[in-house]
């Protein structure tokens, strides 16, 4: 009879919380609805990319990376239009203008130097 | 990754349209039991809602492919495990919030919580009853009870999970399933006991 008491208040209480549980859950407020429908609506909507092996990554990876080799791919093939040797001979220009005795000025002044020797061989030809 | 109870690997194939809208429709048959759930367990909105929405994405993620019969146990053993690791990260944190919670503040406002606490209790169960505050007696009686027999309780009363089930969704035996469970339905009596008189 208690046994039988006591699983009737079981059945009782279960029956008690379930019922405001559910009318609570029934009753949840615009903000709360809208953040859960939000929240299917985006996990569903990974459902909609084709899986690849199982997994699937987002599409502003996959654009990342696409834009990431398209850049890389640019940047071999202008640094290829420059032949390998004559990138060599440039760093040598370089560094015979930075090394060189007559200091930069004249390397800066070029122009004139080159004109002024046009003169002198003028000159001596007259 | 493989779910406690749960020993078959996923079956990979084709995401059909009818899978996507039984997803759509699974899912928005449980959101609410599921932030009910989560709600009660972690004590504020915000955790969980940010619980429920993993759940939902992990289940997408790795489960889509799997029978649509077993999307409500796989669902609700992702949540409990989202669960647990809430409380494991939060055991000291989630205390605070739970107050500013009840009472109403929003987290943004929680560096000031300690100058702005009033200095009574909390909520006493016993005495929200007596106030015919029945929802906010069960949520404060449920909140009381420590996690396991909370978590159990709510799948098997509520969501309707057999032992069997509701061990799986939790990891443990289902011998300790009944004992969280009775246990539960023990204190809640207590707690409870003027509610049941009316």
């Amino acid at each position: 009879m208690n046994e039988k008491h006591a699983d009737l208040n079981e059945e009782k209480l279960v029956r008690l919380v379930k019922t405001q549980l559910d009318a609570e859950s029934g009753n949840l407020d615009a903000s709360t609805l809208t953040r859960l429908r939000q929240a299917r609506r985006d996990a569903v909507s990974q459902l909609a990319t084709p899986a690849s092996s199982g997994t699937r990554r987002p599409f502003w990876r996959r654009a990342a990376a696409a834009t990431a080799l398209s850049v890389l791919a640019l940047a071999l093939m202008l640094t290829s239009l420059t032949p390998p040797d004559r990138q060599l001979d440039l760093i040598a220009d370089d560094n015979e203008i930075l090394t060189d005795e007559g200091g930069i000025e004249l390397f800066a002044e070029l122009d004139f130097y080159l004109w002024l020797e046009n003169q002198d061989l003028g000159a001596s030809d007259a | 990754m493989l779910i406690s109870g749960l020993e078959s690997k996923p079956i990979e194939g084709e995401i059909s349209l009818d899978t996507e809208q039984q997803m759509e429709r699974f899912l928005a048959g449980i959101e609410r039991r599921a932030f009910g759930i989560a709600k009660i367990a972690v004590g504020n909105r915000e955790d969980a809602l940010d619980l429920v929405q993993d759940a939902m994405f992990k289940l997408v993620q790795n489960y889509a492919t799997r029978r649509p019969d077993e999307w409500r146990c796989l669902f609700l053993t992702i949540l409990q495990n989202r669960i647990r690791d809430w409380y494991r990260r939060n055991k000291i944190r989630s205390r605070w919030r739970v107050w500013l919670d009840k009472l109403g503040w929003d987290s943004e406002e929680s560096s000031n919580a300690l100058e702005l606490m009033p200095d009574h209790e909390p909520g006493d169960p016993a005495k929200l009853v007596a106030s015919n505050c029945g929802m906010e007696a069960i949520n404060a009686a449920l909140q009381d009870l420590p996690q396991r027999q909370q978590q159990v309780f709510l799948l098997r009363a509520w969501e309707g999970l057999t032992p069997a089930e509701t061990a799986a969704a939790m990891g443990i035996s289902e011998g300790s399933v009944k004992t969280h469970y009775f246990r539960a339905v023990n204190k809640l009596k207590v707690l409870l006991a003027e509610l049941q008189h009316e």
